[in-house]
């Protein structure tokens, strides 16, 4: 008996993975009201960065730190492929990558960083309680852990980019790891007209999770 | 039976349905599980990179092969990494001891992982074993070698020295290349 409802979970989870990893082609961008929002922070030259003034291009938004040699520059390569790949609409869009190591991570560290990447980046930083505010509205989990290595210490994060329009409102969340392709065609929908304004619900999930 | 197998039923269509689609990233992670090359056989991760472009480290002279090695460009003030494959030739298995080098104060083994609620985690390896005959990439997203407290800037075209110490195949000497990062993962081919 217990058998047997083991065959029909796997059997249904099999099924229904492989039809909606066939939905998951197309994006469903919508409006975010309850996640994001406006901030103020300072970027690697000194200038502010007010997110709600943003009305010029799109914003891709991701969150790291410095000290993070692996996933982080991964992103920060990937953003570089993002850009290449949106051809003339490159310029419709900025890549900001805000920091969740204030401590560490100054400004001028923050600007020599991204010469290695994009000079054109955005490397945003604010104070602790700054940073944290944004984090929580943007749901990005992060933990500051001590390491008993010359590191010192990591910052444990959640993944992800967050899709801000012109109006600075929040349009999509791309998990980690989506491939370069999805952010340009995500970009693409909003530059065209071709993504829905509704406001999204929440997930069933999400609710129980929040 | 059917009193068990219905509610069994009907969360795996809610549970594969919303990781499927996951829009809030919520669940990151369940999709996109393990960085790309982390669990994969050697073989997989070789054949998906591309044709020679870049020229990258190769060190075959002990029975610890040393395969495809680079870095890239980064300020001296954060941490670098250094990608490579090691490949225990030999019928034993060995172990890497220690990492040593004039260029940088401290050399650690690192591997990034990805919890269940799209949390990254970066923690120290304190152990690499190889068993004979086993290939381990360190690829982005992976492993790497990390270099904390570089004395110099890396730019493209510079190298690191390195020395990798091993229980039975010895030291072995390395010249890391420093390669130009692009918005790819490094181009290579395995020099057979």
């Amino acid at each position: 008996m217990i058998k047997q409802s083991i065959k029909y979970l796997i059997f249904f989870s099999l099924f229904f993975s492989l039809v909606s990893s066939g939905q998951a082609d197309i994006l469903h961008i919508k409006v975010y009201d309850d996640v994001g929002g406006d901030f103020t922070l300072t970027d690697q030259h000194g200038k502010s960065f007010v997110m709600s003034e943003q009305n010029e291009k799109l914003t891709l938004l991701f969150f790291g730190y410095l000290n993070c040699p692996d996933i982080c520059p991964m992103t920060l390569s990937e953003m570089m492929e993002v850009k290449s790949l949106l051809g003339a609409n490159k310029n419709q869009v900025q890549f900001a990558m805000v920091t969740l190591d204030p401590e560490r991570d100054t400004q001028e560290q923050l600007r020599l960083y991204m010469m290695n990447f994009d000079p054109e980046f955005l490397g945003l930083y604010g104070d602790r309680k700054t940073t944290d505010e944004i984090a929580k509205r943007y749901h990005v989990l992060h933990k500051k852990r001590i390491l008993r290595s010359g590191l010192g210490y990591s910052v444990d994060h959640s993944g992800g980019a967050y899709l801000v329009d012109k109006k600075g409102r929040l349009r999509y969340i791309f998990p980690s790891k989506s491939p370069a392709s999805r952010f340009v065609q995500g970009i693409e929908m909003i530059l065209e007209g071709k993504a829905s304004e509704e406001i999204r619900k929440p997930t069933w999930l999400e609710k129980l999770v929040r | 039976m059917k009193y068990f197998a219905l509610p069994l039923l009907v969360l795996s269509f809610l549970v594969t349905s919303t990781f499927a689609e996951d829009p809030h990233g919520a669940m990151q992670g369940m999709n996109h599980s393990m960085p790309a090359g982390h669990k994969m056989p050697a073989g997989h991760t070789m054949k998906t990179m591309p044709a020679a472009t870049l020229k990258l480290g190769f060190n075959r002279t002990k029975a610890v092969h040393l395969n495809n090695f680079y870095a890239y460009p980064t300020i001296k003030s954060v941490p670098g990494s250094v990608y490579l494959h090691f490949e225990n030739t030999a019928k034993k298995s060995d172990e890497l001891l220690k990492i040593t080098s004039k260029d940088v104060k401290t050399v650690e083994l690192h591997e990034t992982t990805m919890e269940k609620n799209g949390m990254m985690l970066m923690r120290q390896v304190k152990k690499l074993v190889l068993k004979s005959g086993e290939t381990k990439p360190f690829v982005p997203g992976g492993s790497h070698i990390m270099l904390i407290g570089l004395k110099k800037n890396l730019k493209k075209g510079d190298t690191v020295d390195l020395t990798l110490q091993f229980k039975n195949a010895g030291k072995i000497n390395i010249k890391v290349p420093v390669i130009r990062r692009s918005g790819k993962t490094p181009t290579h081919s395995m020099h057979h």
